[in-house]
């Protein structure tokens, strides 16, 4: 899976595998409801619903950094002011 | 969409939908009622049940329907603990979940559990099986094919074992039923599990053989059905589509050799890749070929499940979860899947739906994943 960097006023707040990015609990619960109609998913559906998550945000990276809250993933527990880019 | 989880469960064949279909309509009779409708049911139970002791070479009072395999693997298990006197279980650390566990639940009533050893191939150690029996042993209970590396035990050779020490013997032939031929006359064992969703039957529906003389507790207090060893209305419309799916499977059986060559184009296409272990045995007699299973080194194989899935190509490992990660397959673990590989399996398995074709197809975007997931 790739790699990405998070940085907010160049301090680095993520940096790893884009199944690793904090993802707020709240959307991986609805996500879970989506899919699974399930309120409490085991480790193997979350895991799933944060590949969905992934692949989401993936589709709208690039390796230039840009704002959070340009990209509207609602999902990410990261402040919208922070920068996001795929590692190169 | 690209099937290949057939382990798991098989499409059903149209044939057996046709056979169930009456009786979820106009044949909605109990089959214990004394009236038309409910004897006509209860005779369709009956001629299903020989139909089956037919096909699988038993009698049809040795059978008895359950709501599938989990249920007949923990029949097996707990009603034989309930009847006798010995305390000691022996099966393997590669045996389904449906085995495992009642084993390790009656650890809590004093039970003791012996794991066989088994080899890099998932096969038991035969030596050490004789040499564990003794007189405090309730029975033997283990898989005749697994269901992750299709491993086909050597049940003759065992069953001989458990037969000089007189042991009863349990099979789990959930994987193997209308799949390998077998007759139960020649195999001797003192109880069987099977499936119908694993041939091309319903979901919800299994049997328990229980050799004429077994004595057994039932794992269900209730009404008198299944000869009063399993209480509970009868599934009419399941136990049709078990005996009519059996049927069909066995038919089709010689459709197998088709399967094989699909197995070994398999094999010819990814073996290829650099880093890849086939686990299990070699293809050949001692191998269910629709059961494959390869590890990919360097991959997460959760993340090739999900990328065969959003290719439309639908296959499994045997993770499981706890509460907090997903664990390797315990298979896998148990035959000694090096630690590099053991995260990145998936299974394949197959049967009469799959075209060359689709394996072809199938094969050529895992191997594109491997390369994709390698690099990311």
């Amino acid at each position: 899976m790739k790699r990405i960097t998070v940085t907010l006023n160049n301090q680095v707040l993520f940096r790893g595998n884009i199944l690793d990015v904090p993802i707020k609990d709240e959307w991986i619960i609805q996500k879970s409801l989506e899919l699974f109609a399930d309120d409490d998913p085991c480790i193997i559906h979350k895991s799933y619903c944060i590949k969905h998550f992934a692949d989401e945000l993936l589709a709208k990276l690039g390796t230039e950094p840009v704002v959070i809250s340009d990209l509207r993933c609602e999902f990410l527990a990261l402040p919208q002011d922070a920068m996001i880019q795929l590692e190169g | 969409m690209i099937y290949l989880d057939y382990a798991a469960t098989t499409p059903i064949f149209p044939e057996v939908v046709e056979a169930m279909l009456p009786y979820l309509k106009s044949q909605f009779a109990n089959p214990s009622a004394l009236y038309k409708i409910g004897v006509e049911n209860r005779k369709a139970i009956n001629l299903a049940r020989k139909k089956v002791a037919d096909l699988l070479g038993c009698k049809p009072q040795e059978l008895y329907f359950t709501s599938g395999g989990t249920e007949s693997n923990n029949w097996a298990i707990k009603g034989l603990a309930s009847r006798h006197q010995a305390k000691t279980i022996i099966t393997t650390p590669i045996e389904h979940h449906s085995i495992i566990h009642p084993c390790e639940y009656l650890k809590n009533f004093g039970y003791r559990i012996h794991y066989l050893h088994v080899d890099e191939q998932g096969f038991i150690d035969l030596a050490e099986l004789e040499r564990v029996l003794d007189q405090d042993t309730l029975l033997v209970t283990l898989g005749y094919v697994n269901n992750e590396v299709g491993t086909i035990q050597d049940v003759q050779a065992i069953a001989e074992i458990c037969k000089r020490h007189q042991c009863l013997l349990h099979l789990d032939a959930t994987q193997a039923v209308g799949h390998i031929p077998f007759n139960l006359r020649d195999l001797n064992v003192d109880l069987m599990t099977f499936s119908a969703h694993k041939f091309h039957g319903p979901k919800g529906v299994g049997c328990l053989y229980i050799r004429e003389g077994v004595a057994i507790d039932p794992l269900m207090h209730g009404g008198r059905q299944e000869y009063n060893h399993r209480a509970g209305t009868e599934n009419v419309a399941n136990i049709i589509g078990l005996a009519k799916a059996l049927e069909l499977s066995l038919d089709r059986l010689p459709q197998y050799q088709t399967l094989s060559e699909l197995a070994t184009l398999c094999l010819q296409q990814l073996l290829q890749l650099p880093d890849v272990r086939f686990n299990g045995p070699k293809l050949g007699p001692k191998r269910l070929a629709t059961i494959l299973n390869f590890s990919f080194k360097g991959i997460d194989g959760a993340d090739l499940l999900y990328q065969l899935n959003q290719a439309g190509i639908y296959a499994a490992n045997g993770s499981a979860c706890n509460a907090e990660r997903i664990e390797p397959s315990h298979v896998l673990s148990a035959i000694g899947v090096p630690e590099s590989y053991l995260h990145g399996s998936v299974r394949l398995s197959f049967g009469l739906g799959t075209t060359r074709e689709a394996m072809i197809q199938a094969c050529e975007v895992i191997t594109q994943l491997v390369h994709k997931l390698r690099n990311d």
